[in-house]
């Protein structure tokens, strides 16, 4: 029996952090993004997240590979790897698609905010003074988990999903059989499917987290549970989102304009109380993706100036590091309180950047993978190569024909 | 003074004035406190050849002449065939991170910077961790040209690059091997676990015994857990007697071992003050 119990607890320990980071990659970008996905196209394009979340298995094992191997960051590894000229243009992509999620997920903040009665204009400079405190003031790791608590309010629509007499068997077709129509609209809406999922900021967070973590090569094994327990957390969670709509939203044929579209697919678990569920998930999602992107950014700048910051060191120590944090966070925060500015589009739009701004992180990543210089027994071989450049194919060929089908009207 | 990434790019001529390629590299002697060049490695995009330094008539950042019957190394299959004491400068020590042992931070190098010797060789002196050479090498010249520079000195340094690290522990002339279980301490906070864990297993068992007694609790732990069973048998003796008992329940237990596994908050466990009244 004790041993049950030990075998019990261990495995719990082993689950559990993995858990962890796969609810704080379910951010409201991401729960908006695949909203849109299910209300507008149903069942159809449910293959895309089921493909966007095998290549977030693949790299986000890979990233804390790299981590764990080199002990250093994407972006430092990219500078070692590739000098200062090649380290800087992923470094601007990076910071590009980490200022654009930020001001996602202070959309995210302001929607939460509206739904329960709150304006924009009061939530948002609040949420970006208490994040900095958090993160600043160095309690930021014990809130860390009241924050993932109120972000685990996602995992309602696996219970919505399964409440709302979904069509199965056209969900199992769509998660497997591919199929596209040939609309920009339908491409766009994949691509930031695909951004969202596989976004950069993940790719150098999960790096970071492993380095910070400080493993051995011989914590590898676990490490992996982790990363692959966390990446199809969300994978999951994303799906039932997107089932959970597109029973709700599609077959109505309701479109998503403003979060509380979006959150009357909660409805057939927490009825009335829809609008609330969603809200209360996306602030707490909203804010613990708020304080970790500006904090990410602030590390790869740091990193790429050769000076490696700690929280730690005080700020005439890091002078770069605290103004990236500064700059970024309100940057976000600023952005949408622009007037009028129209929440779901832009937090849709943020993830389609990500997706194109993924391109060079992962040919940066894919190089560093192969060279046995830097990853010594870890180097990738040929059979892991095939699977990250077949990847790498498929985000670029969206990437590609969104770009065409933009031109060509 | 010279820096490295300005004095490298250059075409190398042999003495009938034949282009061998171009300067990719330099390979220095790890041993002493400021390492001198003992060959150039040059090619085209990869490394070719290997220049002993005795080799070279002249060496300007345009171009560098070979006097005459020099006789490079060929370079087979990329493998370039250095001896255990030699690191290539610009791929195990540009770009990568050091630990500044004086001043107790991780840096990243921007440049490193030589000085030519009395006797017509070049040797390393220090290298640039600042942001000006990084500007500098970015086409930003005006602007890095207005900042200072933050050097520091090749004796101070750790190097971490895979073999920068291997090569400095196992000479003798390196930082680790001068540093009191205070800075040994420090050191090992900085380090990724697996290279904090070669440190310990490379000094003396008493000092490294010292250096993790001294050190944070959370990194004493850490490291100690990385530990081999030979080293962590012969250092773990040497702790004094709850600290050991502590760290060997650690080794024992995987559920504990994983607590460990948790991410630390991008903070730095840094040794704790020492006490007052107890001996330096």
């Amino acid at each position: 029996m004790l041993r049950r119990r030990y075998r019990l607890a261990l495995l719990l320990a082993v689950v559990g952090p993995g858990l962890l980071a796969g609810l704080s990659d379910d951010d409201p970008a991401g729960i908006t993004t695949y909203s849109v996905l299910g209300a507008e196209y149903g069942y159809r394009l449910l293959w895309v997240l089921a493909l966007s979340t095998i290549a977030l298995v693949l790299f986000h094992t890979l990233g804390a590979r790299m981590g764990v191997v080199t002990g250093q960051g994407l972006i430092g590894l990219v500078r070692q790897r590739f000098g200062v000229r090649g380290a800087g243009a992923g470094l601007v992509a990076l910071v590009l698609a980490n200022l654009g999620t930020t001001i996602a997920e202070f959309a995210g903040i302001a929607a939460g905010a509206e739904l329960l009665g709150v304006s924009r204009h009061l939530a948002v400079p609040l949420a970006a003074v208490v994040v900095s405190l958090l993160v600043l003031r160095g309690s930021f790791h014990r809130v860390e988990h009241i924050l993932l608590a109120l972000s685990a309010v996602f995992l309602a629509y696996i219970g919505a999903g399964l409440l709302a007499d979904p069509d199965w068997g056209a969900a199992a077709r769509g998660l497997v059989v591919p199929s596209m129509p040939l609309t920009r609209d339908a491409i766009l809406i994949a691509t930031a499917t695909i951004g969202t999922t596989l976004a950069p900021w993940g790719l150098s967070f999960i790096q970071s987290y492993a380095v910070d973590k400080k493993l051995t090569a011989a914590d590898l094994g676990y490490e992996r549970v982790d990363v692959v327990t966390g990446a199809i957390l969300t994978g999951v969670v994303g799906t039932f989102v997107v089932v959970a709509c597109a029973a709700t939203l599609w077959t109505r044929g309701i479109e998503i304009d403003s979060a509380a579209d979006a959150a009357r697919a909660l409805e057939p678990i927490a009825g009335d109380l829809a609008a609330t569920l969603f809200a209360v998930g996306l602030l707490g999602a909203a804010m613990l993706a708020a304080s970790i992107l500006p904090l990410s950014t602030a590390y790869s700048v740091s990193e790429y100036l050769g000076s490696e910051s700690a929280l730690d060191d005080r700020a005439r120590d890091a002078p770069v590091f605290y103004a990236t944090f500064g700059v970024v966070t309100v940057i976000g925060a600023t952005a949408v309180l622009v007037p009028g500015l129209p929440l779901i589009p832009v937090l849709v739009l943020t993830q389609v950047l990500n997706a194109v701004l993924l391109l060079p992180l992962l040919g940066f990543m894919l190089a560093i993978a192969r060279d046995r210089d830097l990853m010594g027994p870890a180097t990738a071989g040929p059979g892991m190569t095939a699977a990250y450049v077949l990847a790498i194919v498929v985000i670029a060929t969206c990437v590609v024909a969104l770009l065409a089908l933009t031109i060509t009207g | 003074m010279l820096r490295l990434t300005i004095e490298t790019g250059q075409e190398v001529h042999t003495a009938d004035a034949r282009p061998l390629g171009r300067v990719l590299d330099l390979v220095v002697r790890i041993g002493t406190a400021h390492p001198e060049v003992a060959m150039l490695a040059v090619g085209a995009r990869r490394i070719d050849h290997l220049v002993a330094w005795r080799d070279v008539a002249s060496f300007e950042h345009t171009v560098v002449h070979l006097r005459p019957g020099a006789d490079p190394i060929v370079v087979v299959d990329r493998a370039v065939p250095l001896a255990e004491d030699q690191l290539l400068l610009v791929r195990d020590v540009l770009d990568t991170q050091i630990v500044d042992v004086a001043g107790r931070r991780v840096q990243r190098v921007g440049d490193v910077l030589l000085a030519r010797t009395d006797d017509g060789h070049l040797e390393t002196v220090a290298v640039d961790v600042g942001i000006a050479p990084v500007l500098r090498r970015l086409g930003l010249r005006a602007t890095a040209d207005r900042m200072r520079e933050q050097a520091v000195d090749w004796d101070d340094l750790h190097l971490t690059s895979a073999r920068g690290h291997a090569i400095q522990l196992s000479g003798t002339a390196a930082a680790v091997h001068r540093l009191d279980e205070r800075e040994l301490a420090h050191l090992i906070a900085l380090l990724s676990t697996s290279h904090a864990a070669d440190v310990i297993a490379t000094v003396p068992s008493d000092r490294a015994a010292a250096a993790l007694d001294a050190s944070h609790p959370e990194v004493g732990a850490r490291v100690a857990l990385a530990l081999s069973d030979d080293t962590a048998a012969t250092v773990l003796e040497a702790l004094p007697h709850a600290t050991r008992h502590r760290l060997h329940g650690l080794r024992r237990d995987r559920a504990v071992r994983r607590r460990f596994e948790r991410a630390r908050g991008w903070r730095r466990f840094l040794p704790p003050p020492r006490e007052h009244g107890t001996t330096p």
